[in-house]
């Protein structure tokens, strides 16, 4: 007989998946390709960008959206229609999320579970930093190709 | 048919603009307001004839910014765009004057499902 948390946790495997796949693929216009999940120790962020969710009510945990900056600038580009347009550092934590919003958001709209209540997004940018949460559960982490791009959706709950 | 975006994210007011532009609307303008007192004042400046706002931004939300331009008696139309659905946020906002609501993410599709009836 599986837990709860395992069920509501098999449950947003593959609801972030069908989501991501289909913001990634209906904004961008690119053929995405999504990992085998993989299950980690400890939630962290690993990436240049990351838009980090807090889940309330029903399912607590937290979410994260991360990418390099060059991927993430290549995304926002192609998500707003505007291909040209040099991006500020403004621009990609707003871009970031956002798209932290969208992955939630759908998520929460499409997933079986209710109750769930979404925080706003927190945007963080850089390389030279560890953002690390202490956690109850592991973490499980989706990785999202289209092109030569990527990006990594971790979450715990 | 001008429309007015009040958004805080400089690229959700873009990724709007693609979409209205996607559904094949005829606009002849977009304006945008990073928040609720700047929505007011370009509104109050421009009279645009569909307002899309979102819920959480600075200074002023938009449930409050839907309040304040009902306040003034203006009339025109404000659909809600946000990624949340609950019901009860969906009655508040019609309850304050909102006349619809978008979940985010959206598609062309959805936007001419719920905004088709405020375009002539």
């Amino acid at each position: 007989m599986m837990s709860d948390q395992a069920n509501n946790c098999r449950i947003m495997v593959e609801t972030l998946q069908n989501v991501t796949c289909q913001i990634l693929e209906s904004e961008t216009w690119n053929r995405v390709v999504c990992e085998p999940v993989k299950t980690l120790p400890i939630f962290q962020l690993t990436q240049e960008v990351c838009g980090v969710i807090y889940l309330l009510g029903s399912c607590p945990g937290v979410v994260a959206v991360m990418t390099s900056q060059r991927s993430l600038a290549a995304i926002i580009k192609s998500i707003t229609g505007n291909e040209t347009r040099e991006l500020t550092q403004e621009d990609l934590l707003d871009g970031v999320a956002e798209l932290a919003n969208m992955v939630c958001g759908g998520m929460k709209s499409q997933s079986q579970i209710s109750g769930i209540t979404i925080s706003t997004p927190m945007a963080i940018m850089g390389s030279e930093y560890v953002a690390q949460w202490k956690t109850a559960h592991p973490t499980q982490q989706l990785t999202f190709h289209m092109q030569d791009h990527s990006l990594i959706v971790i979450f715990s709950i | 048919m001008r429309v007015l975006i009040v958004d805080d994210s400089s690229v959700m007011r873009k990724i709007v603009t693609r979409g209205l532009r996607q559904a094949g609307f005829k606009i002849d303008e977009i304006l945008e307001a990073g928040d609720g007192v700047k929505g007011l004042e370009t509104q109050a400046a421009s009279k645009c004839d569909l307002i899309l706002s979102d819920w959480n931004m600075p200074n002023m939300d938009g449930l409050t910014f839907v309040k304040e331009v009902r306040k003034t008696g203006d009339k025109t139309p404000i659909v809600m765009v946000t990624t949340e659905g609950g019901e009860a946020k969906v009655a508040e906002a019609v309850k304050s004057g909102a006349n619809g609501h978008i979940k985010k993410p959206f598609t062309p599709d959805t936007l001419r499902a719920t905004l088709g009836q405020f375009f002539k």
